[in-house]
């Protein structure tokens, strides 16, 4: 065993997860070789180093504050419960118009409120969801995709088919810039809306997900800082993600959004496909 | 994982709230000491309560394909990572931590204190492996797991983060 070999190993040495035949001649070679022999010794020096901080403990309001967040998302989505003995309210029919007016008043009232809560409930599901795919999409684009499908209900389709369903032709059929190959569309059933997500592989082997919606969705992005930028007189929102951009624009009477760009130039690029300007 | 554990794991995907608790009393230390070590200690306590938010409200997620410590231990890192990546972003906050409250004193109180500003200055994926690894002592498989990487990686991750370390361990001064 040679010194570049060995030296790789020498974390795995050092925390016995060797098989007994490498951990002998990786032993053997630390043994004949100085600058290997130090390099294993500073290993062990900075395990001697750790210390246990067996004494940290949590804030004792911790669990209260972690309570206190989990009871304010139960009453956002708790139904209220239905008014006991409702006919008698209806017994004189004078009193009944009055309680008509009441109820109705009441019905609408509790609709609305309900819409605005299943809305909040829903923004909620959508900024955790998008922000799992978010941080898997860097490490796994796939994976990041089969996330979204668990949570929404999808289908795996062409682009005509897609056509047929959303009454519109999606962007990805427009034209992608040279090089970019169309890998999958699918239909992806959201709280929002119909939206088609395709995902793309650019020249370099990077993945680029394309999202086209009816409706703005900031709530995609959770709490990133979120800059917007000027693109030959079109505005983007762009949002810095683990080395990558997500960008979203208004394109007609829809939203674009593009996840995994590099830089600025590569958004000018497929702007100029995606969503060429209206002659 | 043991038959209490499942059962707990059970009230949490049914939104109990005793469940919750149980949990929670079960594996705070755990988290807030990996929260501490990844981002330091003013910020641990936020972090640890955002790990436990997102633990309950993806815990339907969770299948038992893999031991809950180690999803919880994804999950956690997950959480850190995002925590640097948003300090990083946002310049105006110091990244510097504070320094972990040690009950040492003497020269092990400063041996604890110089690894703390070391590991604060190496890379947020270098610093997870070497915690994941020296603190909470997983195995290469469990860190493949927990991290999603091969055991290749891990060993090459591993070495990258001793090297690193211990030249900043240096350049603050300590002595092998």
């Amino acid at each position: 065993m040679n010194c570049s070999e060995a030296i790789n190993l020498l974390s795995a040495l050092h925390d016995g997860e060797l098989s007994s035949d490498l951990h002998q001649s990786v032993e053997q070679h630390v043994r004949q070789c100085e600058s290997c022999a130090a390099a294993h010794a500073d290993f062990v020096a900075l395990s001697s180093l750790v210390i246990e901080q067996s004494t940290l403990e949590p804030p004792a309001d911790l669990w209260g504050r972690i309570e206190s967040t989990l009871d304010s998302d139960s009453t956002a989505i708790a139904p209220v419960a239905p008014a006991k003995n409702w006919r008698d309210l209806f017994r004189d029919s004078k009193r009944s118009r009055a309680t008509v007016a009441v109820v109705l008043i009441a019905v609408f009232g509790f609709a609305f409120i309900v819409h605005e809560t299943m809305d909040h409930g829903h923004d909620e599901h959508l900024a955790v969801n998008f922000d799992q795919f978010l941080n898997e999409f860097p490490k796994s684009p796939e994976r990041a995709q089969k996330l979204l499908h668990a949570n929404y209900p999808s289908d795996l389709v062409d682009v005509d088919q897609a056509t047929l369903e959303v009454k519109y032709r999606p962007a990805v059929a427009n034209s992608l810039p040279d090089g970019y190959t169309l890998d999958s569309v699918h239909l992806v059933r959201m709280p929002c809306c119909l939206c088609v997500e395709a995902l793309c592989t650019a020249p370099d082997g990077t993945r680029v997900a394309v999202l086209e919606h009816a409706v703005d969705q900031p709530v995609w992005f959770g709490d990133r800082p979120t800059e917007e930028c000027d693109f030959n007189g079109r505005k983007a929102r762009l949002v810095h993600f683990d080395g990558q951009i997500a960008a979203t624009w208004m394109s007609d009477k829809r939203f674009l959004t593009v996840i995994g760009i590099r830089d600025t130039d590569e958004i000018t690029e497929l702007m100029k496909h995606l969503d060429p300007p209206q002659a | 994982m043991t038959e209490s554990l499942a059962d707990i794991i059970s009230g949490c995907q049914s939104n109990e709230r005793s469940a919750q608790q149980q949990l929670y009393e079960l594996h705070s230390r755990r988290v807030y000491r990996l929260c501490v070590r990844l981002v330091g200690k003013q910020d641990a306590s936020d972090v640890t309560q955002q790990t436990f938010l997102k633990v309950f409200r993806t815990i339907h997620q969770f299948s038992g394909g893999s031991r809950f410590e180690t999803w919880l231990h994804r999950v956690t890192v997950n959480e850190c990572l995002q925590h640097t990546r948003s300090r990083i972003r946002r310049p105006e906050i110091a990244l510097n931590v504070d320094p972990v409250v040690s009950s040492q004193t003497g020269v092990a109180a400063e041996s604890a204190e110089l690894l703390q500003a070391a590991l604060d200055r190496l890379e947020p994926e270098l610093r997870t492996i070497f915690v994941l690894r020296e603190i909470e002592e997983l195995s290469y498989a469990e860190l493949a797991e927990t991290l999603d990487v091969s055991a290749g990686t891990v060993a090459s991750r591993l070495n990258r983060a001793r090297t690193h370390l211990k030249e900043l361990l240096t350049q603050l001064g300590w002595e092998a």
